[in-house]
């Protein structure tokens, strides 16, 4: 029998609504409202998205029982995924249009690839598992956490860490703006990470299981969820709760943060589970109208130190 | 579910070619050598030439396939896709939209200038709402799921140079994992101004050609185009009646976490020793390696010592060779475009001709020279890609028997 996959820990920054912070909250310009992450600390070696996975990455790792180190090596994969990626490909173009050759420099541009969050942190920690980035559909977060349950199963490695982000500067924020439907809902940048692992290493180590994965499905474009539900949970579930983030119709208490909300949508679910106090069975994930989507199937488990506020950035 | 994983369809659009028997035809003397592109003025930068498609090519390309109405022909990355993808699904027999309804999409691109396209008409105050389906980094694959009506897995990569393998590697565990029975995979890019720039700046850039594993290689030389492969079950292939052309047996993927631009040995032996053992092969087993050989001192010496670290018996080392300077580099693409090239090695038994490489380095394993193709020896080959930021990748795949249509 093949081992379980568990998520140990997971770590959240989400811009709010009320934030406080140098840029927070407020409406960029048109018919939506982007409501911004505050600016990481500037380090020459980081952008502000591989900051803030960096400074999470350490967050999960210790809520995990993990110390930094224990990262290092091909055990451990990263994966990310976004529905635009990092908002500094696109600058480069902006340089090259406003400066010319000179406007491009090398180190510059060699942080200008959608997966140097994956790679700044992969040094920074000593990651030598499995990694890469997507930059995909509304669902991209959910299909990172595919690509990571995959390399667990066909044993790659023993843990991956499973980011999404969303950068909105630029024409990423413009883009937004484009598609936004009038009085649309803010739409929030944020990064979300989750921690999944084998089930048997995560027991011996004594890490808390928040949740077994119990499987994953794809849902077609303009496909019913609950229609996949039974193949996300490998036979018939106890009638799962749901939760998906659809970015065009967000379903309270999730908001719109595009990619990023198939993990809020588990992240959330965790969350609801620690506070009944009692084992439940999720649906949760994301469904992109155009592109379809993934849902994973949850055994979710009471964790009491699993509380909501703590896991949640302040945002000052 | 088990079982194997083969190869149906192949599709490509380069420079010099567009699809497979003329691309074969191009490549197997050894290609073509660098031009200025025609889309952007490359005379302030340093090195100046590259394998551009050029418009003509792509409106004929597109004429060809019935694919030129669509809005997206006008964005030149999803055009490549079209063109590659268009070709690939015919090959496989997946013509009609009903057979290829079940069909997933696993799409490789760096960025394809989508968003830089919108950027300037956000500017320029001409944003029209085509945009809305066609700016986002991953609209070349949402492109190719609606215009070929394919309703599938779908995910889109974006890992520098290495994101061809990771698309091939979500596709290759989709049929595994038996969500799709079919996948259309590959890589489809254009070569942005601002990426022509930025190689220029790291000084990574022949100015004349790019001369894999050759003495006096000095870099690399960028190209766009788009390779695509149509992958199945070997079960649902052979009950559909398609013909296999190759299997494909494994994906490795490793970080190397040692820098963002110079590569480690470790990492990329790392994804081939992942590759081998998914496949369960030994590594003698390996009759040929399609390198990632960009042609810069340090890949190309790196890319060595994990050779030579995986492939430890000097008497039986495979041949390996680097098809970028026929090609160029593809950037997104480039993985995908070295999986179509060793398939089509391994069904021809012949490594492609190195014409630029007319000075050898001591690599310590054969390699096709300048004068023409050189025979392989097994049914075995791997394809390595490494990417910006230290990701590594290998594929694995078999030859098959059988005619390509």
């Amino acid at each position: 029998m093949s081992d379980s996959i568990v998520i140990t820990a997971t770590a959240l920054a989400l811009a709010q609504q009320d934030a406080p912070g140098p840029i927070g909250a407020g409406p960029v310009s048109g018919a939506v409202s982007i409501l911004r992450l505050p600016e990481e600390a500037p380090d020459r070696r980081h952008t502000g998205p591989s900051s803030r996975l960096a400074r999470l990455i350490g967050q999960l790792a210790a809520d995990a029982g993990l110390a930094p180190g224990d990262l290092a090596g091909p055990a451990t994969g990263l994966v990310s995924g976004s529905r635009y990626g990092c908002s500094l490909v696109a600058d480069m173009h902006r340089r090259l249009r406003d400066l010319g050759p000179r406007g491009i420099d090398a180190v510059g541009f060699a942080q200008a690839t959608h997966n140097f969050p994956v790679s700044a942190c992969a040094i920074d920690y000593g990651i030598q598992g499995p990694g890469i980035a997507l930059v995909s559909s509304l669902a991209a977060g959910m299909e990172a956490l595919t690509c990571g349950r995959d390399w667990l199963r066909e044993g790659r490695c023993d843990r991956v860490i499973v980011a999404a982000f969303e950068d909105l500067h630029g024409p990423a924020a413009a883009h937004v703006e484009l598609l936004a439907a009038p009085h649309a809902p803010p739409v929030h940048e944020a990064m979300a990470l989750v921690l999944l692992e084998r089930g048997s290493l995560a027991r011996a180590r004594g890490a808390p299981v928040l949740a077994e994965l119990a499987g994953l499905a794809m849902v077609p474009p303009q496909g019913q969820p609950r229609a996949v539900a039974a193949r996300a949970f490998g036979g018939d579930p106890a009638a799962p709760r749901l939760l998906i983030a659809e970015a065009e119709a967000p379903v309270p208490p999730l908001v719109d943060c595009l990619a990023v909300g198939g993990l809020l949508a588990l992240i959330r679910a965790l969350e609801a589970t620690a506070a009944s106090e009692q084992a439940q069975d999720w649906l949760v994930g994301a469904l992109d109208p155009r592109c379809g989507g993934i849902l994973a199937g949850l055994h979710c488990l009471p964790v009491a130190s699993f509380a909501a506020p703590a896991r949640q950035e302040a945002m000052a | 579910m088990s079982g194997a994983i083969v190869i149906t369809g192949l599709g490509v659009v380069v420079r010099d070619a567009t699809g497979i028997p003329a691309f074969a035809e191009w490549l197997m003397p050894g290609g073509g050598l660098p031009d200025r592109p025609a889309h952007f003025d490359t005379s302030a930068f340093r090195a100046c030439n590259a394998y551009a498609v050029s418009p003509a090519r792509r409106a004929a390309a597109l004429e060809a396939c019935g694919l030129a109405a669509l809005p997206e022909a006008d964005r030149a990355c999803a055009a490549h896709g079209l063109i590659a993808a268009a070709e690939a699904l015919a090959m496989a027999g997946l013509a009609d939209p009903v057979s290829r309804a079940a069909c997933g999409v696993a799409l490789a691109t760096t960025s394809g200038g989508l968003l830089d396209g919108f950027a300037d008409a956000v500017a320029a105050g001409e944003a029209g709402e085509v945009f809305g389906l066609t700016a986002p980094p991953g609209a070349c694959a949402e492109t190719l799921l609606r215009s070929f009506g394919l309703a599938g897995p779908f995910a889109s990569f974006s890992s520098a140079c290495a994101s061809s393998p990771a698309a091939l590697s979500y596709a290759l565990s989709r049929l595994r994992a038996g969500d799709a029975p079919v996948m259309l995979v590959g890589g489809s890019d254009r070569m942005r101004a601002a990426d022509f720039a930025g190689f220029n700046a790291l000084r990574a850039m022949d100015r004349d050609s790019c001369r894999p594993f050759d003495q006096s290689r000095k870099g690399m030389v960028i190209a766009d185009g788009a390779a695509m492969l149509v992958i199945e079950t070997e079960a649902h292939a052979r009950a559909r009646g398609a013909r296999p052309l190759a299997r494909l047996h494994a994906a490795g993927l490793a970080l190397d976490a040692h820098h963002l631009t110079h590569p480690s040995p470790d990492g990329l032996a790392r994804a081939m020793r992942q590759a081998l053992a998914m496949a369960d092969l030994p590594p003698e087993a390996i009759g040929y390696v399609n390198c990632h050989g960009t042609g810069t001192p340090v890949n190309d010496r790196t890319e060595c010592e994990a050779l030579a670290a995986v492939f430890t018996d000097p008497a039986r080392r495979p041949l390996i060779s680097s098809t970028k300077g026929a090609t160029g580099h593809l950037l997104g693409s480039a993985g995908a475009i070295e999986a179509v090239i060793t398939v089509l090695a391994l069904r021809a038994g012949l490594a492609p001709a190195m014409a630029t490489t007319t000075t050898p380095e001591a690599t310590g394993f054969p390699m096709p020279g300048p004068e023409g193709p050189a025979a392989i020896t097994g049914p075995y080959a791997m394809s390595n890609s490494l990417g910006f930021g230290g990701i590594n990748s290998s594929l694995i795949f078999e030859a098959c028997s059988g005619e390509i249509a």
